[in-house]
């Protein structure tokens, strides 16, 4: 009796086993998601972006403490700026300058400011990399790329977040 | 001790199969950030970057010129397959649509149908044509391929045998 038992558990471990590989134990997010921004009491509602490798937050009024003209010279900074969700909510945040990225588009090169901010999605919290964008004209004031994505996720756009969190 | 080595090989049996199936979720196939795109008719293959921010999947398209054919509007266009050869292709123009850009003004762009796959996924869908020469990719997927079709794991790239499992057989 006791062998026949011992042989059932590893016919479920084995059987669980290969459930885990299959499903890579990711998390499910849709096209959209309501995230949580450490700092910010507010939530967004925002866009999951596989097409952008980097998180980008609405960002205007941007300090920065003993600036330098170059701003690459501005890096580990601090820098203040207003952010604001789709709802009109907003709040200063102050962040450390972590890296300056170079975009190369249409208008030719512009220079983003890039801070670490911690994200977080139901019991899933991430530090990643953000770029500060004016996203007042998107309809999406927070945009989550590949950074935030990696190794956690799934993305299914059947999945649209709900109207309110 | 027959009867545990019966239950460990049929255990062990389970393992490998699950290992080798095409990743799935919830039913659907996962691909990831990165996957060839087939024009299926033609037989071109385009590198594609997978995008769930877009909601119309894009081709990169040069020489682009309208023309009349039953008196219906068409489009004749060049395509630069993956080996770099420049294919002409001619298909009826669907729409244009004004294409939203970050920090820039909208602009307007040519829609047509193709008959696309990636791996086993087969779908007839809109795609806009642009010159996405500047881009490393020439071809986008976007949301409209991507809806109850395949589900988008960013961690990898080419996570998905470009050729059907029928083309494999025929290349076999």
């Amino acid at each position: 009796m006791k062998r026949v038992s011992v042989a059932v558990i590893c016919l479920l471990f084995f059987c669980l086993a290969g459930q885990t590989v299959r499903a890579g134990g990711k998390n499910i997010i849709g096209e959209t998601a309501w995230i949580k921004v450490a700092g910010v009491s507010f939530p967004y509602l925002a866009r999951i972006d596989t097409g952008a490798r980097v998180t980008s937050i609405h960002a205007v009024d941007m300090k920065i403490n003993d600036a330098a003209a170059v701003p690459e010279e501005n890096v580990g900074k601090t820098i203040t700026f207003t952010t604001e969700n789709r709802e009109g909510k907003s709040r200063e945040v102050t962040a450390r300058i972590s890296k300056v990225s170079t975009v190369k588009n249409s208008q030719g090169e512009e220079k983003r400011y890039v801070i670490e901010m911690l994200l977080g999605w139901k019991h899933v919290q991430k530090k990643v990399l953000v770029n500060l964008r004016d996203r007042s004209r998107m309809q999406y004031k927070l945009l989550i790329g590949r950074n935030w994505l990696k190794n956690d996720f799934l993305v299914d756009v059947d999945i649209k977040a709900a109207e309110k969190e | 001790m027959k009867k545990i080595v019966l239950f460990a090989l049929l255990a062990c049996s389970l393992l490998p199969v699950s290992c080798l199936a095409a990743k799935q979720q919830r039913g659907l196939p996962v691909i990831g950030a990165v996957e060839t795109l087939t024009l299926v008719g033609e037989k071109l293959q385009f590198a594609a970057r997978i995008d769930t921010g877009a909601k119309t999947s894009s081709l990169s398209a040069v020489g682009i010129q309208p023309y009349e054919r039953d008196g219906k509007r068409w489009l004749r266009f060049q395509v630069a397959d993956s080996s770099g050869k420049l294919v002409l292709l001619e298909r009826p123009l669907e729409r244009i649509v004004k294409i939203k850009r970050h920090g820039a003004l909208a602009s307007e762009r040519p829609v047509v149908k193709l008959d696309v796959a990636i791996g086993e996924i087969r779908q007839r869908c809109e795609f806009t044509l642009v010159d996405r020469s500047d881009y490393e990719y020439p071809a986008l997927v976007g949301r409209n391929f991507l809806n109850r079709r395949a589900v988008v794991d960013v961690s990898g790239e080419y996570m998905v045998h470009p050729l059907s499992q029928g083309e494999k057989k025929d290349a076999n």
